[in-house]
């Protein structure tokens, strides 16, 4: 019972639904209390422990239905009736008579369905099914589970059978294998789904968000889209409170002895201490021209997530010259906002210079001594001017400056890369050419504007 | 009889309070009694996730201690405070009596000495303001503790709730830490506003209560409503069911459900008339829009909700 039970959780983990051991725990006291004589009521008790979510739940039942799958009762001998219950409750019966080839002669002429399906069960727990991650492993698990059943020998015995002139018993030994390979193979394809479905594709995202963005197949790339969606959502949950916040309790004595000296210093009336806590505003400058064009539209895609969530988010796109994207975000859906925020920005060369001055000129409202600036570029300046002397105007006007850039951190001033020039301007310089390390440094960016505050 | 002995009595205990409960529902009650677990109720507006733990507390006959969270609730709202005001008076009043305790003290030394053998007079538990935590912690005979709303709260409030959700204790730095005498029974609901953090889902059992279906709703609405012909029910039921099947700004809740049969049943309607149904929309529909959307579709809901309620009748008969 152990086993199953922990098989089970393996099971629940590869439906992609965490379970954590003190749940897993838990799941087991509910297990216990809620016992198996009512299948319903066990889905319903075990999900409430372990799914945490409408859509969890719908994954958790999937994965019951799949682990807990009943045996087809067409050749099921009617005297075990618990079996579709629980595949592995009842103690095995005939299979563990003689030598293995000879049961499994046996139940193969019989077509045993359920004698066939406990061994193959127990089969499966010594091949440490439980393990298998990938859809490509199936062809591996199936030779073990066959070899633990005694495959060998049965193969060995029918030859056997059918030099030494016994043929139809030969034959019909053929016919019960290929009975038996056909179960297996359906059985292969229940465990399949349920130990491989969400461990592989974990396994895939997790090799997306270490690849640099531009390098990513067009093939992964909605796969890609939901992650920085996921990601966008997740930095706005933890970053973007509210404005104001009681602290709890604490009188403010001096405002209170202050308000109060009218009164003879009775004290009638109490203020509390407050503290605020703004939610950072960023000025977002993000480069779109053709040397970054793979790079930039996932950061145009990020942008567009989080500024939902951002209310000051002021955003630019740039190429030739620079534009201001911030109501396109606003107002267009997301499939209109992109192409339009990316075509906003006037084409031509990349010019830095140019862009630095432009925001001088024409956007100095948008950077105020509480505005955090950052700049998604890779500092290619086709050996143009590159204009340091407005970019440290806008840097003294602002709170910080943070780049993030999407090349190797070593091809940083190479060529005509002017990012060395730029860097002694930047609080924050980071690379940022997989999802892995955008995540990281806009985190840390987010932090570090909640403590400032 | 012990509380919450199996799922079936559950069940029936709280069709016996009008609270029809899905066998789902039921489990979970059950399994959140046995192990002594907060359950974290989701769903859509009106599905019964607060009147779920107001039967609770009738089924155990306890005390219902609710807090309704809303943004920028915090501590002192939610745990405790201490009470200022009567603290700064208690001091007022009791300045002669200072005299007293400072008497025949020598130097400022020995008065301060005087004054610390007393000072934890002021930050006592009468000057504690308990507020619906604390309160339902030191509720002698044990209640049920209603945390409505949670994903109105802050992200701050989450991480207090988790002191007392996992241990059932709560710590107030002056005093010590106080446990529950009894542990509530908890249940916390969400409208599904904002995601809730994992630290707090991981103590509480999920329990996703969806609109119900047919049946069951007319179930409910049997019980809630109870001059209400068994046609016109079933009728009614179909009909709400088909709304929910379109795209409105907001779905109609059972209550609403609920409050439409009764005044169905106060207009003495016998069926669903076209006329009837176009005059009373506004008692279950909240948006003008939702309203026109769904009076334009009316006579084709009106006839398969006809459909739908014939359907099973014909089936029994058969």
């Amino acid at each position: 019972m152990q086993q199953t039970f922990e098989r089970f959780i393996q099971a629940v983990r590869g439906a992609d639904i965490r379970v954590s051991v003190s749940e897993a725990l838990e799941a087991h006291a509910a297990m216990a209390l809620l016992g198996f004589e009512d299948r319903q009521r066990l889905k319903d008790g075990l999900g409430a422990v372990l799914a945490k979510s409408a859509a969890e739940q719908r994954r958790f039942e999937q994965c019951f239905e799949r682990f807990f799958a009943p045996v087809p009762p067409a050749t099921a001998p009617a005297t075990e009736a618990d079996a579709d219950a629980d595949p592995e409750a009842g103690p095995a019966p005939a299979a563990e008579a003689g030598p293995p080839a000879e049961g499994l002669a046996r139940v193969l002429l019989e077509r045993d369905t359920l004698a066939l399906q406990q061994a193959v069960q127990r089969a499966a727990a010594g091949a440490d099914i439980a393990a298998m991650r990938m859809v490509s492993q199936r062809g591996v698990f199936m030779q073990r589970i066959m070899r633990q059943l005694g495959m060998t020998e049965l193969n060995a015995r029918i030859e056997a059978l059918a030099q030494g002139g016994r043929r139809e018993e030969a034959a019909a030994l053929r016919a019960g294998r290929s009975w038996m390979l056909n179960e297996l193979k359906a059985y292969m394809r229940r465990q399949v789904e349920l130990y491989t479905g969400a461990a592989g594709k974990s396994l895939r995202e997790a090799a997306l968000r270490e690849r640099p963005l531009a390098q990513i197949d067009p093939a992964d790339h909605t796969r890609l889209r939901e992650l920085v969606q996921q990601l966008a959502r997740r930095l706005a949950n933890v970053h973007a409170r509210r404005a104001l916040r009681a602290n709890r309790g604490v009188l403010d004595l001096r405002r209170t002895l202050r308000h109060n000296m009218g009164h003879g210093g009775d004290i009638a009336t109490l203020h509390w201490r407050r503290s605020r806590i703004d939610r950072p505003r960023v000025v977002a400058i993000c480069d779109v021209s053709r040397s970054v064009a793979d790079y930039s539209q996932f950061l145009l895609l990020f942008l567009y997530s989080l500024s939902d969530a951002l209310s000051r988010l002021r955003s630019f796109t740039f190429c030739g010259d620079v534009a201001e994207v911030t109501d396109i975000f606003a107002r267009q859906p997301m499939a209109e906002a992109l192409p339009a925020a990316q075509a906003a920005a006037p084409i031509g060369s990349t010019d830095y210079g140019r862009l630095w001055q432009t925001l001088v000129e024409r956007h100095l409202d948008a950077f105020t001594p509480r505005t955090t600036v950052l700049i998604l570029g890779d500092a290619r300046n086709n050996h143009l001017d590159p204009g340091a002397g407005a970019l440290k105007l806008l840097r003294q006007r602002s709170r910080e400056l943070i780049w993030l850039n999407p090349e190797p951190e070593l091809d940083w001033g190479t060529g005509d890369s002017e990012m060395d020039r730029y860097r002694p301007f930047c609080e924050l310089v980071r690379q940022a050419g997989t999802l892995a390390q955008l995540e990281q440094a806009l985190d840390e960016m987010l932090k570090r504007s909640l403590r400032a505050a | 009889m012990t509380a919450f002995e199996s799922v079936p009595a559950i069940q029936q205990a709280f069709a016996e309070m009008d609270y029809i409960c899905s066998h789902n529902i039921a489990t979970c009650l059950f399994v959140a009694h046995h192990l002594g677990r907060p359950i974290l109720a989701e769903g859509p507006a009106g599905v019964g996730k607060t009147e779920l733990a107001k039967t609770v507390a009738r089924y155990l006959d306890r005390e219902l201690v609710r807090l309704q969270c809303y943004e920028g609730l915090d501590e002192s709202r939610a745990i405790y405070e201490w009470k200022y005001g009567k603290q700064l008076l208690y001091i007022q009043l009791l300045k002669d009596k200072l005299n007293d305790v400072l008497a025949g003290a020598q130097g400022l030394e020995a008065s301060m000495e005087r004054l610390h053998a007393h000072e934890d007079v002021f930050f006592s538990e009468n000057f504690l303001e308990p507020r619906p935590l604390l309160k339902a912690l030191m509720a002698p005979k044990g209640c049920v503790l209603l945390i409505d709303e949670v994903d109105k709260a802050d992200h701050e409030f989450e991480a207090l709730l988790l002191e007392i959700l996992s241990d059932f204790q709560v710590t107030v730095p002056e005093i010590g830490t106080i446990a529950a005498t009894e542990r509530p029974f908890v249940v916390l609901t969400s409208n599904n506003t904002r995601e809730m953090s994992d630290a707090l889902k991981r103590r509480c059992l999920h329990l996703y209560i969806p609109y119900p279906d047919r049946e069951l709703e007319s179930q409910i609405v049997g019980v809630k409503v109870p001059g209400i012909e068994q046609a016109l029910r079933e009728q009614l039921v179909g009909f709400i069911q088909q709304v929910r099947q379109i795209d409105l700004k907001k779905h109609p809740s059972v209550s609403e459900t609920v409050d439409w049969a009764r005044v169905l049943v106060l207009l003495h309607a016998h069926a669903l008339e076209e006329a009837v149904v176009r005059d009373t929309l506004n008692i279950f529909l909240k948006f003008e829009e939702d309203i026109r959307r769904v009076r334009t579709e009316l006579p084709g809901l009106l006839r398969s909700a006809d459909k739908a309620a014939d359907g099973p009748a014909h089936a029994a008969d058969v």
